[in-house]
């Protein structure tokens, strides 16, 4: 095998080599716990998104209340 | 001997000058016979009281001023009445400055001279608004536009009129301005208190879009085209949520009901559309439990601090929480009443009271309960306040909670709409660097309306989430996140964490 292609062994990684590696499993990491915080919010106001929502559910009582107060 | 006229006589024009007096009332000559309800009319001293804490001294009146909304509702209506009801009306124009007929002829005679724009900016900086005094005896208030409440409280909270607008005003030559939305008192034959709520919430949105503003007459058409509740469209009898929501559509706009859900909710409803610059119209059902409602349109809102969190499980803060009561047309009152907003219990379960309340006073006038929210938007406007708090708050939990633990409890969550050109604009002062502010004005489709999700932190903006309001679910929505001057620094690091996953751009 010509030695150009030769996998290198984790022997001959050098410094810069380790440095990118351990830059891009922190990056992950990091994006891990932000996607987990935002996991655990999410069901943590779970009940209170709920609660939100439930100003969409129109009835025909609501559309046929008349409104014609006196002056 | 002839019979009649050769041609029918021109009304005449008069200007006259008087004193604001102490009882305004008294300007107004009670109709004749057995008055049906109270003289004078609760409206004419509300906006006397109203007048007097404005500051008013001096009124200019217009004998002859052809109205355009009543106009219309003449030829609707009146026209058809045995009685020769005038086409035309008078108008009143109020003043903080103290002058008399002679200072107005002075006035007009300097402007004369070459001298226009001093004697305009003499009456312009005076100027607190009109109101059009229609000729019939029992509900002379038409339309009216004053300016508002000052923006602080004598208490040091804040008033915010979101709902307001420009009304250019032309007074022999002299061209006014007065920043207020128009509020008018049912007549009972062309309209009823939901057209006039409407009529006050559309003068609002239709201009944003081009739209014409419909008179009441041309709204109680609209709304019994289809669908009658009562016997008659005119006399008006009322209308219901669904007959507005139709008069609306005819009004070239989409009409988006709410239903009340708590106080919390609604006040994050108020404040979510009144603050984008759209005026809710409130149905309410009156606590007799009777079963015809009112409709007040409302304009403003009074805001206090942002309340702590008390939910331990929750870290956050909503922006609602500051809202103490709300300001609204009730053609019952008259314009920008006070109206506290209140937990009520209703047939066991706790609903949002509102009491609207006399100026100035702590006595309420009327005490009702919040049925639901009626919202004329321009079409394009689809995404919700809802929707928007929903996926919001979950994102302000984690931003108070694990993503800036310094944070903790003190994230303040708000939702609104804004045009995207005023983003776009207002953009250029959000300190961005230059490729940020590049790729957001130059980078980034923004749709005509922006959903916008900010988030902050002791009154400081942390990031904004931009959604595209033409979307109707929040989530597949969203269009940019931006950095704000508030957030610290590294923290773009978890923000773009954020931005990733919604797939939009971080602009920083």
């Amino acid at each position: 095998m010509a030695e150009e292609n030769r996998p290198q062994r984790d022997s001959e990684l050098t410094h810069a080599d380790r440095a990118q590696e351990k830059t891009i499993d922190d990056t992950v990491a990091e994006e891990k716990a932000v996607l987990d915080a935002l996991e655990e919010a999410r069901q943590n106001v779970k009940s209170i998104a709920k609660k939100e929502m439930m100003g969409e559910a129109l009835t025909s009582e609501i559309l046929n209340f008349r409104l014609n107060a006196p002056r | 001997m002839t019979l009649f006229p050769v041609r029918p006589d021109y009304p005449a024009q008069a200007i006259r000058v008087t004193p604001f007096p102490a009882d305004f009332p008294s300007l107004f000559p009670s109709p004749n016979g057995l008055i049906e309800g109270e003289w004078p009319p609760v409206q004419l001293s509300y906006l006397g009281s109203y007048l007097d804490s404005l500051g008013c001294k001096t009124i200019i009146i217009e004998e002859h001023y052809v109205d355009r909304d009543y106009i219309n509702d003449v030829a609707a209506f009146y026209s058809r009445s045995l009685r020769d009801y005038p086409n035309y009306c008078r108008r009143l124009h109020f003043f903080t400055a103290s002058f008399d007929d002679g200072r107005w002829r002075k006035l007009v005679l300097e402007a004369n001279q070459d001298d226009k724009q001093a004697a305009e900016q003499v009456l312009a900086q005076a100027y607190l608004g009109f109101i059009v005094v229609r000729p019939l005896a029992g509900s002379p208030v038409g339309r009216t536009v004053l300016k508002t409440h000052p923006t602080v409280t004598p208490e040091g909270l804040t008033r915010s009129f979101g709902a307001i607008r420009d009304y250019s005003v032309h007074l022999a030559g002299f061209s006014l301005n007065v920043r207020g939305l128009a509020f008018q008192q049912q007549d009972r034959g062309v309209s009823a208190c939901a057209t006039t709520a409407l009529w006050s919430s559309i003068h609002k949105v239709a201009p944003l879009e081009g739209l014409a503003i419909p008179t009441p007459a041309e709204i109680t058409e609209a709304a019994s085209r289809y669908f009658l509740a009562g016997g008659r469209s005119l006399p008006s009898e009322g209308l219901t949520i669904h007959q507005i929501c139709e008069a609306t559509r005819a009004a070239g706009l989409a009409p988006l009901v709410i239903p009340s859900v708590s106080p919390e909710q609604d006040r994050a409803q108020l404040l979510g559309y009144t603050s984008s610059g759209l005026a809710p119209i409130l149905a309410l059902r009156p606590t007799s439990g009777a079963a015809d409602g009112h409709a007040v349109c409302c304009v403003g809102i009074k805001l206090g601090n942002v309340q702590p969190q008390p939910d331990d499980k929750l870290h956050y803060r909503d922006a609602a929480t500051a809202v103490e009561s709300i300001y609204v047309h009730d053609d019952r009152l008259g314009p920008y009443a006070s109206a506290d907003i209140l937990p009520f219990t209703f047939e066991g379960k706790i609903r949002t009271g509102l009491s609207i309340r006399w100026p100035g006073t702590a006595t309420p006038a009327d005490l009702s309960i919040l049925t639901a929210f009626i919202i004329p938007v321009p079409i394009k406007l689809r995404l919700t306040i809802a929707r928007m708090r929903a996926l919001g708050i979950a994102i302000a939990d984690a931003l108070g909670h694990r993503l800036f633990p310094e944070f903790d409890r003190l994230v303040t969550l708000d939702c609104r709409y804004r045009l995207g050109t005023d983003y776009m604009a207002n953009a250029y002062g959000f300190g961005l660097s230059e490729k940020g502010i590049y790729h957001l004005v130059g980078g980034v489709a923004l749709s005509r309306y922006v959903g916008l999700i900010e988030f902050s932190q002791a009154g400081s903006p942390l990031f904004d989430l931009i959604m595209d309001a033409t979307e109707t679910k929040a989530n597949p929505a969203a269009l940019a996140c931006v950095r704000r001057k508030g957030l610290p620094a590294g923290g773009e690091v978890k923000l773009r964490v954020i931005a990733k996953l919604f797939c939009v751009p971080w602009i920083e």
